[in-house]
C-alpha cells in the first residue's frame, strides 16, 4: 500500500491497483477520465514525485517526450514507491 | 435511381494488443473469427454475409485506421473515383490482395482527415443462419451478438465539407444535423445511404480523430442485456442505456480493451430518400444526444482516439 499525494491531499493504492481507480474509491473525482484503457489520455497527470509503472498507453495519447517528462495516464499508472503527482487536464 | 453506396462494409480498428482486442470483440461484443493475417484478425457478426465487417490492426495508439462503404459494381466504383477528383480530393487505388478476401477499392482522404474507401468487391461467406428456411437467430451465440455493423461517428473540424461530400458525392441524405443556436453553423451532422437513421456521422472537434462504431441490436431489452454482460466482464460503461434524440436509438455506450468506444444500438426511425433533415441547435445538444439525462457528459467530447 502506498500513500499518494494529490493536490495536498492523501489516499492510499495499492501496488497493482491504478492510480485513478484508488482515487474514485475515495469518492474523489478530481482527475477527469474516459476510456480507462489508456487510450484516450483524458486522465493524464504529472508526477512530481515517486516511482510507478506505465501499463499499455497510447501513444497518440502520451507521447514519448511527455513520458520522458514523467507525465503519465493514470488509468494506466501502477505505483512502486509513495507518490506526489498533478492534474494536467484542468 | 438505385443509389451507388450501399452500406457502411467495414471499420479497421487500431488496438494496442491485438490477443487482448480478438479476446474482446470475439467474446464481448460476440463477433466471429474469420481470417487473420501478418497484422489483423477479421470478424464478421452473425447476421452479415460478408467476410468481415470489422478488422482489428496493431498499432501504437488506438482510432480507426479506415473505413469502408460498399458500392453496388466496379463501374461505380469508376464513377465514384472521378467524381471523388472532381471533388477535389486525391484518390488512390487499393490493390487486390492488400487484406484479407477483399477485392479492389479506391481510397481518399476526407476533409475531416479520415481515410475512406469505397469498394465493391470482398468474399461472402454467408450469415450464420443461412438463407434457406433460416431460423430467426443462430443457436450459440456468445457476448452481445449483433446482428451488424450499424455506424460510426468521427470528429473533425470541417463538419460542412465532409458533409457536402457524402451529400453530393455519395449522394447521402442528412437525417439530422446540430447547428449553433442562431443555425448558421454546422457542428454535427448525421448522414444516410441505407435507411436507418444514420450510416455515418460527424461532430465538430479534433480532426482525424475516432469517437464510436455502433453495433446494431433488435431492441430496447438487447440494449440492457449489453449493458448486463459489460458489467459481468467488467467492461468500463461510459453510458448507461438511455435513448438518443437524434435517432431516437437505444444506447449504451463502452470501451474496447484499446479505448476505441462501441455502441450496442437498437431501433431509431427510417429514413427515405425524401426525408427532411431534422435540425438541433446547440442549446438543446444534450437533450439531442442523452434524451433523459439531457446534458453531455465530459468523456463524450473528450475522449477519442
Amino acid at each position: 500500500m502506498y500513500k499518494i499525494n494529490i493536490n495536498e491531499k492523501e489516499f492510499n493504492c495499492e501496488h497493482n491497483e491504478d492510480l485513478l481507480k484508488a482515487l474514485r474509491k475515495t469518492l474523489d473525482d478530481s482527475i477527469p477520465f474516459g476510456c480507462r484503457m489508456g487510450g484516450c489520455g483524458m486522465c493524464k497527470i504529472e508526477v512530481v514525485e515517486g516511482d510507478y509503472k506505465l501499463g499499455t498507453s497510447s501513444m497518440a495519447a502520451l507521447s514519448l517526450e511527455e513520458r520522458e517528462k514523467r507525465y503519465t495516464l493514470a488509468c494506466k499508472t501502477y505505483p512502486l514507491s509513495d507518490m506526489k503527482i498533478r492534474i494536467e487536464n484542468k | 435511381m438505385q443509389k451507388g453506396v450501399m452500406r457502411l462494409g467495414r471499420v479497421e480498428l487500431k488496438v494496442m494488443d491485438l490477443q487482448e482486442a480478438t479476446n474482446y470483440y470475439t467474446n464481448i461484443i460476440g463477433l466471429e473469427e474469420t481470417g487473420r493475417d501478418d497484422e489483423r484478425v477479421y470478424f464478421k457478426a452473425w447476421d452479415e454475409s460478408d467476410h468481415h465487417s470489422i478488422i482489428l490492426r496493431k498499432a501504437d495508439s488506438p482510432g480507426m485506421e479506415h473505413m469502408g462503404f460498399k458500392v453496388r459494381s466496379i463501374d461505380d466504383l469508376a464513377k465514384f473515383e472521378k467524381e471523388i477528383e472532381t471533388f477535389g480530393l486525391t484518390t488512390k487505388r487499393v490493390s487486390d490482395g492488400t487484406r484479407l478476401a477483399e477485392g479492389q477499392g479506391i481510397r481518399c482522404e476526407l476533409p475531416t482527415g479520415h481515410q475512406l474507401e469505397l469498394y465493391a468487391e470482398i468474399e461472402k461467406l454467408g450469415t450464420a443462419v443461412g438463407t434457406l428456411n433460416p431460423h430467426p437467430w443462430p443457436e450459440n451465440l456468445r457476448g452481445i451478438a449483433p446482428h451488424r455493423l450499424d455506424h460510426v461517428l468521427l470528429t473533425g473540424d470541417d463538419v460542412e465539407n465532409a458533409t457536402r461530400f457524402f451529400m453530393e458525392v455519395l449522394d447521402f441524405g442528412q437525417s439530422e444535423r446540430i447547428t449553433t443556436v442562431d443555425q448558421e453553423h454546422m457542428i454535427g451532422s448525421f448522414l444516410y445511404t441505407t435507411n436507418k437513421a444514420h450510416d455515418i456521422a460527424f461532430i465538430k472537434g479534433p480532426d482525424a480523430k475516432f469517437h464510436h462504431a455502433g453495433f446494431h441490436v433488435d431492441n430496447w431489452y438487447d440494449v440492457l442485456k449489453a449493458a448486463d454482460i459489460l458489467t459481468r466482464n467488467e467492461v468500463t460503461i461510459e453510458v448507461t442505456p438511455t435513448r438518443h434524440g437524434i435517432t431516437r436509438g437505444q444506447t449504451v455506450y463502452f470501451y474496447d480493451p484499446s479505448g476505441n468506444r462501441n455502441e450496442a444500438f437498437a431501433s431509431g426511425y427510417m429514413t427515405y430518400p425524401d426525408f427532411e433533415t431534422i435540425t438541433w441547435t446547440e442549446d438543446k445538444i444534450g437533450q439531442g444526444i442523452f434524451y433523459h439525462r439531457r446534458e453531455l457528459i465530459e468523456s463524450f467530447s473528450k475522449a477519442l482516439t
